[in-house]
């Protein structure tokens, strides 16, 4: 099987005056715009630059049909430059008609040798190219400047994707056979084969039988509802293939809550050369299938597809493309080959595709399965056809229909299709899938079906084109670019990929520590949600943060059941939290000694409800969306104020404590005033104090209220407790040394650090065992410093060196959380080199799966965390009030470091090195940077002076 | 005539098809521990115990074997090993000659599965196995039982627990495979053990439930990928470790890979539960990993 040609996705075209006058156009112009609508109809954009008056253009691209791909023609001569665009949707206008974007007057434009006029910013502000821009690409030939310069393809660029053609290259001659080449790719349905740029992809080769599952899980593709698995498809014992659907949970039979598996769609298939293929006869496929994590005694006929996966695992390599969010796989066996492409459509969430070519034989399966239930038998083999050159045979699609119901509530139903197309080189497998999810009640499995449907003809390449259109869009909203440093940068767009992939854009987000990545921690939502998830997705997919916010919201009457259950007023959030809300974090593990362990996070990690609350100060104060506090919001603050305030001990002497707890590190349980949670709270009770403020005081709240917004009035009486409360809680603060005590008697401890009996990362608790460490000063993650993280504009201030000085070497970094953390505040402090180390160890987690989990899931919170530590920490990036303070300290070897994200509503771009710092926004905002006034505006420059900067 | 099968080859092929159990046995105190010790752990491997009484020819052999069964001759510990057999059921051939050459002989034949010895715990000497059975295991291809004369057996009629030690290996992993999943095919319970050292220890751990699940499901695929396997995570010195779980889960066998030799402090931790174990252990030869990729 010969490679197919590279598909382009968009082609630009410069010509000079090669397109002659609409009423006399010749052949090839119309054969050429002939192609290019053609093209069009499979989601093709192109570009096409002429010197040439729009008026003088043929018919047929000046009245070109509205079709899936962008059309934007530009002339550039130079007395008249205008736009045509038919984009991919209809506009207002009459659909054949062009949205002609204007032309410009002459002292916008500026002339060049070539005729190709650069536009104001004004005209081509549409199109995305910046003055400048264009000109120096095609003069200078700068490769760099060249994706923002064909910026005008309606998506931002994406340069392997994008084909350009000038000089002789653009005559018609040449460009038809191109171009029907591009036509046929697709009417052959082809897996297509891209160029890709290595500092988008993460490239794995399959050959390590011990890296199957973690690879499975860091090639996961999810679309913010589902989550699928990057299992390969023939693979058979020993992998985890899995479907996870966002909130759908059911309990297991050891009384657990997980989330459910739902019905598989990229499995079942099987492909060996002719000369070796498996026995056809045979229908007992269903052995190579296994859900028992340690394997099944493999079948003669599972036996000898398992000589076949080791095979094609060794010569198997995938390439996850981040920039498209596609995942692509080439393998060979023999003389046998495989390429296949896979996308979760999430600009259809719920929708996914793949295609799988092979010169061999293809056995499939169902195009669904239940990986908990044994596997049917393979439906039928297909053998290519050498005899059927370009004489596409396709067989009748098949359907599959499966739904899971929760034993809970809710379930998920997916339909999928699967069909066959067999040409001169090889056989070629379309399958497409549909999901559907209700978490209260099964949807019916039509639902999906319908779904299915509804994607058409051509319905592979229009996802495929919408799918990497709004990952285009993602990327321009939240890209990271850092020269210097390719590992790190590719390793924070992996971050970005999954955070922004794993989280819906809408309704409510129960992200799990492991999101839908995998099985570990069964899909339970923890603070790694509200604190480490969150933040990321405020600045770079503000709507799934709201989404997570959301989640809590919806489970603020279970939080107060929590509460009251145990004898408080308010909200209690449980730590660890999954369909409805109640608390389900197991209560006992056997330990390393052999004992039952208690876990008593459940019980007294009670940090989460302060956690909840910062959550939505964090999107709000830094959205500007203060939408999220009419919709629950600040009935949430309110009661989870309330619950601290009714949570408090009050000594004799008058001082307040919180007694009984744990806080983030959790070698130390059962502890009064763990300084961070003590923190926490008064902070939680001052955001309410300032939400709610005197408006707010109407009534006295009562426990029969029936509207979720009666929970925040708050009486006069109510409101003083809250304030003496907040001055009286005690935080274990030393004013002599700057330091937190972690919590009461912390200082008492064995003053052990952790470089007395390890190298830091390392579980501490399970080298000294659970009960030694707790007499010792060594501690698992951040703690006091979490707060330094958090809420650092309410902690002591010049509190976070002595911190740093004290905490950092009694911490073990056992938690995945922790380095992260670190990180991002050594790089505060200007320690960048530490910083760098631990920044490393974040960036890296799943990617060379430090902790020898990641194959059960993606470590999100260590993913958020690592783009927490560049923004916050490298960058110097915070806000208060609608101020965004920016303060790089950058590693020696960082040259550069760019960052998308947004503010206040409005998408700011930096780019920041040692000497420079510029921002540009969409829209005003207030900048403060160290040493310069604060400054309103969309441009900035500084340049470095002494530890500061001035505005240039 | 040329498709007759010839009487060589017809017995070529019954042997090929054969999986027999050695029992080496010497009328000494360890042979009715090892002949019991064969007959639970046969059914195991599916195979058929053979016992093998070994002559020793050399004056050195004979003084060196006479410490276990002091009070009899050397022509009557023949008589002995029978008569055990015998009341045991199992077939037994007798041989002369050098005992480490015509066991290592015995066990290299391609029916043979595995091998059952037994040791010869001296209080005085703590890695004191017998010279024999040392030699054996230093150069052993194939698994071998080691049984104490110590032992007493349960009542049940083949082994239902096993204990598995595990230190995370690749090359452990592959060197116990087949044997395990075969225990395991006929009913065994197998409970695998995985023992944290100072220098082992994860670099992290976060909640303890979940990451225990989710790190030892992915320890058991990737070191023991046997169905019905369950780990047991432990913190400590191994060999104590070890032996403390085996007692604790009542185990009838536990199943150790090694490298072969216990001189100059190789295999700590096998040589621990050696001397602190009464259980059988099965020693399963290391296959090292340039082996493996040969």
């Amino acid at each position: 099987m010969s490679d197919p040609p590279l598909r382009w996705e968009s082609i630009l075209i410069l010509y000079d005056d090669l397109l002659v006058h609409g009423e006399s156009p010749n052949k090839e112009t119309i054969e050429l715009s002939s192609r290019i609508h053609s093209l069009r109809e499979f989601a093709v954009d192109f570009l096409l630059l002429t010197d040439q008056e729009l008026t003088e253009l043929p018919e047929e691209l000046r009245f070109a049909p509205v079709a899936p791909g962008n059309l934007y023609v530009y002339g550039t001569w130079k007395h008249s430059p205008a736009v045509l665009e038919f984009p991919s949707k209809p506009s207002a206008h009459d659909e054949d008609r062009p949205a002609v974007l204007g032309n410009s007057s002459h002292d916008q434009l500026i002339d060049t040798d070539n005729n190709f006029a650069q536009a104001s910013s004004l005209k081509l502000a549409p199109l995305r190219i910046r003055p400048g821009e264009l000109i120096t690409s095609l003069h200078e030939g700068n490769p760099e400047a060249l994706p923002s310069a064909i910026r005008a393809f309606g998506v931002r660029c994406y340069l392997p994707l994008v084909l350009i053609l000038q000089g002789e290259e653009a005559a018609p001659s040449r460009v038809i056979p191109l171009l029907e080449e591009q036509r046929l790719l697709r009417e052959l349905h082809t897996v297509p084969r891209f160029a890709h740029d290595s500092s988008w992809c993460l490239i794995v080769e399959d050959g390590d039988r011990h890296k199957r599952r973690v690879n499975e899980t860091i090639l996961s593709l999810a679309d913010g509802a589902f989550g699928t698995r990057g299992s390969i498809e023939e693979d058979g014992p020993g992998s985890e293939p899995a479907v996870f659907a966002m909130g759908i949970y059911e309990t297991d039979a050891t009384g657990s809550i997980r989330l459910i598996d739902c019905p598989n769609w990229t499995n079942n298939i099987y492909w060996t050369p002719p000369s070796a293929q498996l026995d056809n006869s045979s229908t007992s496929t269903g052995a190579v299938r296994s859900i028992d994590p340690h394997g099944l005694e493999l079948s003669d006929q599972s036996k000898e597809t398992s000589k076949q996966i080791d095979k094609t695992n060794r010569q198997s390599k995938r390439v996850l493309d981040m920039y498209m969010g596609t995942l692509e796989r080439t393998a060979t066996n023999g003389t046998a080959q495989l390429h296949s492409l896979r996308f979760s459509c999430i600009a259809a969430p719920g929708i996914a595709a793949m295609r799988v070519a092979t010169n061999g034989t293809l056995s499939l399966g169902p195009a669904l399965f239940l990986p908990s239930l044994p596997m049917p038998a393979r439906e039928g083999d297909y053998e290519m056809s050498p005899e059927n050159y370009y004489d596409l045979q396709q067989s009748e699609p098949e359907n599959s229909l499966l739904s899971v119901e929760s034993n809970r509530t809710g379930g998920v139903s997916a339909a999928a299709s699967q069909r066959i197309y067999t040409n001169k080189d090889c056989i070629t497998l379309e399958r497409l899938a549909s999901y559907v999810a209700d978490t209260k009640e099964l949807p019916p499995v039509s639902s999906a079906e319908r779904c299915l449907e509804q994607i058409g003809a051509n319905g592979f390449d229009l996802l495929l084109a919408e799918h990497r259109r709004e990952w285009a869009k993602r990327w321009d909203d939240a890209g990271v670019w850092i020269k210097g440093d390719p590992q790190i940068e590719l390793a924070i767009r992996f971050a970005l990929f999954q955070l922004m992939s794993q989280v819906p854009t809408g309704g409510e987000a129960a992200v799990g520590a492991r999101g839908l990545s995998g099985r570990g921690y069964s899909g339970h939502v923890f603070w790694d949600s509200d604190v480490f998830v969150l933040p990321v997705l405020a600045a770079v997919q503000p709507a799934s943060a709201k989404a997570m916010l959301f989640y809590r919201i919806n489970r603020l009457h279970k939080a107060e059941e929590n509460a009251r259950d145990r004898g408080y007023q308010g909200a209690r959030f449980p730590w660890e939290s999954a369909d409805d809300g109640s608390e389900v974090t197991p209560t006992k593990a056997i330990g390393p000694d052999g004992k039952v362990v208690a876990i008593r996070t459940g019980e007294m990690e009670e940090h989460i409800t302060a956690d909840v609350a910062w959550a939505l100060w964090r999107y709000s104060n830094w959205t500007g969306d203060t939408s999220i506090l009419e919709e629950g919001g600040t009935a949430l603050v309110a009661q989870t104020a309330r619950y601290w305030a009714s949570r408090v001990d009050i000594d004799s002497d008058g001082s307040v404590h919180i007694n009984h707890v744990i806080g983030p590190d959790e070698y130390h349980e059962d502890v009064d005033d763990n300084a961070f949670t003590n923190m926490m709270a008064r902070w939680n009770l001052n955001y309410a104090l300032e939400l709610l403020g005197e408006t707010a005081i109407l009534g006295t709240n009562d426990t029969g209220r029936k509207h979720p917004q009666e929970s925040s009035l708050v009486s006069s009486a109510e409101i003083s407790n809250w304030h003496q409360i907040t001055s009286l809680l005690v935080d274990g603060y030393h004013r002599e040394s700057g330091i937190y005590e972690q919590f009461k008697g912390f200082f008492d401890l064995e003053p052990l650090l952790i470089a007395e009996i390890a190298t830091p990362p390392v579980a501490g608790d399970l080298l000294l065992g659970h009960d030694r460490i707790a007499k010792t000063q060594v501690i698992k993650q951040a703690d006091v410093l979490m707060a330094h993280h958090m809420i650092g504009d309410y902690v002591r201030p010049g509190s976070l060196r002595p911190n740093l000085d004290y905490y950092g070497p009694r911490t073990s970094h056992g938690s995945s959380l922790s380095p992260a953390i670190h990180a991002s505040l050594l790089a505060r402090a200007g320690r960048l080199e530490q910083a760098y180390g631990l920044f490393k160890t974040a960036a890296m987690l799943d990617l060379d799966d430090l902790t020898d989990t990641t194959a059960s899931g993606l470590h999100l919170a260590t993913l958020g965390g690592t783009w927490q530590a560049l923004a916050y920490g490298f960058l110097g990036i915070s806000c208060s009030g609608n101020k965004l303070h920016i303060d790089p300290k950058l590693p020696d070897h960082w040259q550069e470091v760019e960052m998308h994200f947004f503010f206040q509503g409005t998408r700011v771009r930096i780019r920041a090195s040692k000497e420079q710092l510029e921002v540009s926004a969409d829209e005003d905002i207030s900048l403060m940077v160290p040493g310069a006034d604060m400054t309103m505006g969309k441009e900035h420059v500084c340049s470095k002076k002494g530890d500061g900067w001035v505005r240039r | 005539m040329g498709q007759k099968m010839s009487e060589k080859e017809s017995s070529t092929v019954q042997r090929e098809q054969e999986r027999l159990l050695l029992a080496a046995i010497d009328g000494s105190a360890a042979t009715t521990p090892v002949l019991l010790a064969a007959s639970k752990l046969a059914p195991l491997l599916d195979a058929t115990v053979q016992a093998l009484n070994i002559s020793p020819t050399s004056e050195t052999e004979k003084a060196l074997s006479t410490d276990s069964l002091p009070d009899a001759a050397s022509s009557s510990r023949s008589e002995s090993a029978a008569a055990i057999a015998s009341s045991l059921h199992i077939s037994l051939r007798n041989v002369e000659g050098d005992v480490a050459d015509e066991l290592s002989t015995a066990i290299g034949d391609p029916s043979v599965v595995a091998a059952v010895v037994g040791a010869r715990r001296l209080e005085s000497h703590r890695y004191q196995l017998g010279h024999i059975t040392q030699e054996l295991l230093a150069h052993a291809t194939k698994p071998i039982l080691v049984v104490w004369p110590q032992w007493t057996p349960s009542s049940d009629a083949t082994w239902q627990k096993v204990l598995c030690p595990l230190d995370g290996n690749e090359s452990t992993a592959r060197s116990i495979r087949t044997t395990m999943t075969t225990i395991a095919s006929r009913g065994a319970k197998i409970v695998a053990v995985h023992v944290f050292e100072p220098d082992t220890v994860p670099r992290f751990w976060d909640q303890h439930g979940h990451t225990q699940e989710s790190w030892g499901r992915e320890f058991l695929y990737r070191n023991c990928s046997v169905p019905g396997t369950t780990l047991q995570i432990l913190a400590g010195p191994p060999g104590e470790k070890i032996v403390e779980a085996a007692n604790g889960y009542q185990a009838d066998m536990i199943v150790m890979c090694w490298a072969g030799s216990t001189e100059g402090g190789r295999a700590p931790v096998v040589t621990e539960v050696l001397y602190r174990t009464r259980i059988p252990v099965l020693l399963i030869p290391r296959i090292e990993d340039n082996s493996l990729s040969s």
